[in-house]
């Protein structure tokens, strides 16, 4: 899909394209995990929880997040070199 | 060169990162795939925008209502790639969903010719086979020896490795 979509006059930078689709996505995610009531569960499991075993949490999810970012960059890299 | 650094750092981002988020599902408590699929979007998001505002790195374009369809409709359509990417981990064991993985190339080039009616080189589908095989192989063995999963996993990504080249 991506080597029909981002060519031409619609090849956007992976910047770019990163920032124009996160917000929308993170929104329709949201939604779908506010209705498989993940939030809900997520609170009642870490509440109790000491707070070093919180923010050790948050570190792993943030590093997490950066190797995703990392990899949605050089995916997108990758299709606007294959596909000039 | 360069494409070939650039997917090479695809594969290997790749392979980190479906290992980490096993990790994540399976060992820690945090076993909610959607919250870590917006997780991913809203740092990539993040660290979009920084590169755009503080690094100059590019001048953010404008589309027209056709362009914006368009690239709604892609970003949900990948953006549900990864989310059921994340939700598959917490049911299957990284080598299933890994060797399902590796079946994208031949089952997109059986959707090519059959939807989009594209042909492909004869050289992509026989180096596409392979890795079938090795597919084949790997299942067929996943629970027998160590040794042979070792082989398989190695032959698989030794494959789809000299299918990008």
């Amino acid at each position: 899909m991506a080597s029909i979509i981002m060519v031409g006059d619609l090849k956007l930078h992976p910047a770019d394209f990163l920032f124009k689709m996160a917000p929308f996505c993170f929104y329709t995610l949201h939604n779908v995990a506010g209705m498989m009531d993940e939030y809900g569960t997520a609170i009642h499991e870490y509440l109790p929880e000491p707070h070093s075993k919180i923010w050790l949490l948050v570190l792993v999810l943030t590093f997490n997040g950066l190797i995703a970012f990392f990899l949605n960059w050089t995916c997108f890299t990758s299709t606007n070199l294959l596909h000039p | 060169m360069l494409v070939a650094l650039w997917l090479a750092c695809y594969v290997v981002l790749n392979i980190v990162m479906g290992v980490h988020n096993k990790w994540i599902l399976s060992h820690t408590q945090f076993s909610f795939p959607w919250i870590l699929t917006s997780i991913h979007i809203f740092i990539s998001g993040i660290g979009a925008f920084l590169l755009i505002t503080l690094g100059n790195i590019c001048e953010p374009a404008r589309l027209n209502k056709n362009g914006l369809s368009r690239y709604a409709a892609f970003s949900l359509l990948y953006t549900l790639n990864v989310a059921m990417s994340n939700v598959s981990l917490t049911l299957v064991p990284l080598a299933v969903h890994q060797m399902v993985r590796s079946l994208f190339p031949m089952l997109n080039m059986t959707l090519d010719y059959f939807v989009l009616g594209k042909k492909h080189h004869f050289s992509l589908v026989l180096a596409i086979l392979p890795v079938s095989r090795n597919e084949a192989y790997l299942f067929r063995t996943i629970f027998r020896s160590r040794p042979c999963l070792i082989w398989g996993i190695s032959g698989c990504q030794r494959d789809v490795f000299l299918e990008f080249l």
